[in-house]
């Protein structure tokens, strides 16, 4: 059972910082390095392709949202950012290529987000199956702490620190990134609304085992009326994902080394929303449609 | 308080209650579906040597046991266990991979392997039996034998692979291997 354990314990760092520990509890006795040594088929890649663009698409999510940044004078938030995934068909299957003796021929099969994987017959009447899917759910979401000052020549800093350390087995983790927006239509007197072009950069490393790179580049319309606050833009971002093990599985030699280099597909994404500013409260949602469809909805607390 | 002041204090509240609801998150299970893992590959191995004198026939006979147990070892929570594939790999210099051979191999006394004038040569690198090969054939007996050995209700998962062979030379210095690989069914935790 170990290796369930393992890889559920992976996902359940992927599913967000907030829930990683009593899940991670719940399922993890062996370390995460264990459960990587067993995934070793090139169709790998292929089957966790959507756990990486969603990990990719809410890593760069949540980072833009009030539009009055030139005229708000100094704020500070400290938010909280909790973003979704909508796990749809496209996320639920790939096509895999069975393994010698059977017709190469790529056949489609459960994703690590679908259900069970596809069975080929081969020569002799023998059966290969896919792996099956191992999460079952309509989102697939993270959590991210952050920290908005501002604001300076009309630009605010966006910082993102946490720090999880070893937990039993469970590695050690950390999220690193900074960031800064910065107003242009105040150089633009009159426009009805405000615009912002931003530009971020995060890390994540999970051990020794799993590094994350995040990428993005904004640019973003928005205006308030009242407490109401409404915001769109589009974003460019990039995220690369490297998995690095020692495989002790089929077909490997003693030591064999392996190195996983994944880049989401999401590179343009269009985003809408909404929010509101209370009395030292201020919430948004909003949703971004690219290779995948990613909602969020942030908390945050300051002035 | 002014009333418009009333009013949009009322109005921060409302959505300060309601918005953090769509940061749910619902309908996540885990390990709902078995989680299917390659069983580590056992190996019936067969070293061969030996120089035979010219008044012998150059034949050899060969035979191994193959506990598939540790399969199920490996892991806890087997559901089951399934066959998908037996390589055939020879080890041993250029010379002695042109070595031909006829003969066959048995499971469990249930013919399997047939080999008849096939170059040691075919099997380097590891090849699959169920790809073709002159000269080079299985029977199904064979692999039911296997099947059944790796049956979850399986009392006896020791099998025991015996070959004898012709050669065309008298100097052997090679080694043979079978490799059966396999598909280890995890039980889904809900």
């Amino acid at each position: 059972m170990k290796i369930r354990r393992i890889i559920l314990n992976i996902l359940c760092f992927l599913l967000g910082l907030a829930v990683m520990g009593p899940l991670g509890h719940l399922f993890a006795q062996d370390p995460v390095t264990d459960a990587l040594r067993q995934l070793s088929s090139e169709n790998v890649r292929g089957y966790l392709q959507p756990v990486i663009d969603g990990f990719g698409a809410n890593l760069n999510s949540g980072l833009y949202h009030s539009p009055r940044l030139a005229e708000g004078g100094f704020h500070a938030r400290l938010e909280v950012i909790g973003s979704g995934m909508l796990i749809g068909e496209p996320e639920r299957f790939y096509h895999a290529t069975p393994p010698e003796p059977f017709d190469r021929t790529p056949v489609r099969t459960a994703t690590i987000l679908g259900g069970t994987g596809t069975t080929v017959t081969g020569p002799g009447g023998v059966e290969y199956q896919f792996q099956n899917g191992q999460i079952q759910a309509d989102l697939f979401g993270l959590g991210t702490p952050q920290l908005t000052v501002g604001n300076l020549f009309g630009t605010e800093a966006i910082v993102r620190y946490a720090v999880v350390p070893s937990v039993k087995d469970i590695p050690n983790s950390s999220l690193v990134g900074f960031g800064a927006r910065h107003s242009i239509s105040q150089y633009f007197p009159g426009l009805p609304f405000e615009a912002t072009v931003g530009a971020f950069w995060q890390t994540l490393k999970v051990g020794d085992i799993i590094g994350v790179s995040a990428r993005n580049l904004s640019l973003m319309f928005g205006t308030s009326v009242s407490l109401f606050t409404v915001y769109g833009g589009v974003q460019h971002e990039s995220t690369v994902i490297d998995v690095n093990y020692t495989y002790s599985g089929y077909g490997s030699t003693p030591g064999s080394k392996v190195s996983l280099h994944y880049a989401t597909d999401n590179v343009l994404r269009w985003t809408t929303g909404f929010g509101i500013n209370l009395i030292g409260l201020h919430l948004y949602t909003d949703i971004g449609v690219g290779r995948v469809t990613v909602v969020t909805g942030t908390l945050g607390v300051g002035f | 308080m002014t009333t418009g002041g009333m009013k949009d204090l009322a109005l921060r509240m409302a959505f300060g209650a309601l918005l953090p609801v769509a940061l749910v998150l619902v309908g996540c299970e885990f390990g709902t579906n078995p989680l299917i893992l390659d069983g580590s590959a056992s190996t019936a191995k067969f070293p061969v040597e030996a120089e035979i004198p010219l008044f012998l026939q150059p034949a050899f006979s060969v035979s191994d046991s193959v506990d598939l147990n540790g399969i199920y070892d490996d892991f806890t929570g087997v559901d089951s266990v399934k066959f998908y594939n037996l390589t055939f790999l020879s080890e041993g210099d250029s010379v002695n991979l042109t070595i031909r051979l006829t003969g066959s191999i048995t499971v469990d006394g249930v013919p399997f392997l047939n080999f008849n004038d096939v170059p040691l040569s075919v099997f380097s690198p590891e090849r699959s039996i169920f790809t073709y090969a002159p000269g080079f054939s299985y029977d199904a007996g064979g692999l039911a034998v296997i099947r059944a050995a790796l049956a979850p209700q399986s009392t006896d998962r020791v099998i025991r692979m015996s070959g004898d062979f012709q050669a065309d030379s008298r100097s052997l210095h090679f080694s043979m291997q079978a490799r059966i690989y396999t598909q280890v069914f995890i039980g889904a935790v809900n």
